[in-house]
């Protein structure tokens, strides 16, 4: 049993071998033969797998948008104390 | 080394029959767990036998990671596998040499991916939940797309390193 790989290629899903889509390669060979029967790979992600990743997405660009905004506000409040010249930029890192 | 219980008899007697040694013969081969190994030996193309060559370790390894190589064994548990950049949604690129260019695209295979981390300067070790193969590897190097059980945020480097004992990455581009 296959199913497609992330980027590339499948994955063998007896010992999540991750193989590239190569002529040259026997993993490749024996999962071409797989398919000449009739069997099919499955999609990359299941439903579940999709819902966590996305979750992770969104986790991630939550993080980024409280990082994004803590570092404005901690601008303009030292602007504001005079600690900061009033033309620094916001993304001088 | 060793002979048959039927083919022994008493010393410095005649007898009648086919006898090879007496029964203070050693036998070599007592148990089942015994074992003996040959070496020097090569297999040839055609009836003419050649000199035995000897290829020295470095190059009978090469030649092996043409078709099978693991990352992980020569530092149990501390082995830098490649290095990369951290990007978005808690992933890392990673790139991993090969020792030798290998015969085809590899397969890849690993013992369990949290037994490898992407590890920044800043962030410390971050855990990898899955490893997979990026479409743009080669025979020459791999690249490896990490999913990171955390985040360093996106555009650090790293180093991709086995972090357990028995952590093992294979890559095989076998016959």
């Amino acid at each position: 049993m296959y199913k497609l790989g992330e980027y590339a290629g499948v994955v063998r899903l007896t010992d999540n071998t991750h193989i590239p889509a190569c002529p040259d390669n026997r993993d490749w060979q024996e999962y071409l033969e797989w398919r000449a029967k009739g069997n099919e790979p499955l999609p990359a992600y299941t439903p579940a797998e999709l819902a966590e990743k996305q979750k992770a997405e969104d986790e991630a660009a939550r993080e980024r948008l409280i990082a994004e905004k803590t570092r404005e506000l901690a601008v303009a409040e030292l602007k504001r104390e005079g600690k900061l010249p009033t033309d620094y930029r916001l993304n001088q890192k | 080394m060793m002979n048959r219980k039927d083919y022994h008899a008493t010393a410095n007697a005649w007898q009648s029959g086919a006898y090879l040694a007496t029964s203070s013969q050693v036998n070599v081969m007592q148990s089942t767990s015994d074992a003996f190994g040959v070496t020097g030996v090569q297999l040839e193309i055609g009836s003419a036998a050649t000199q035995f060559e000897y290829r020295p370790y470095r190059h009978e390894l090469a030649l092996c990671q043409r078709y099978f190589v693991v990352f992980g064994a020569s530092n149990d548990g501390q082995d830098i596998i490649g290095s990369g950049v951290s990007e978005d949604s808690s992933t890392a690129m990673a790139l991993v040499n090969h020792p030798v260019e290998m015969r085809a695209l590899p397969s890849l295979s690993y013992s369990s991916a949290n037994h490898f981390a992407f590890r920044v300067a800043s962030g410390g070790d971050n855990t990898a939940t899955n490893i997979t193969l990026s479409g743009i590897s080669g025979t020459r190097d791999s690249w490896l797309s990490l999913t990171l059980a955390t985040n360093p945020a996106a555009g650090y480097g790293g180093i991709v390193r086995s972090q357990t004992s028995g952590g093992r990455l294979y890559l095989s581009a076998e016959l």
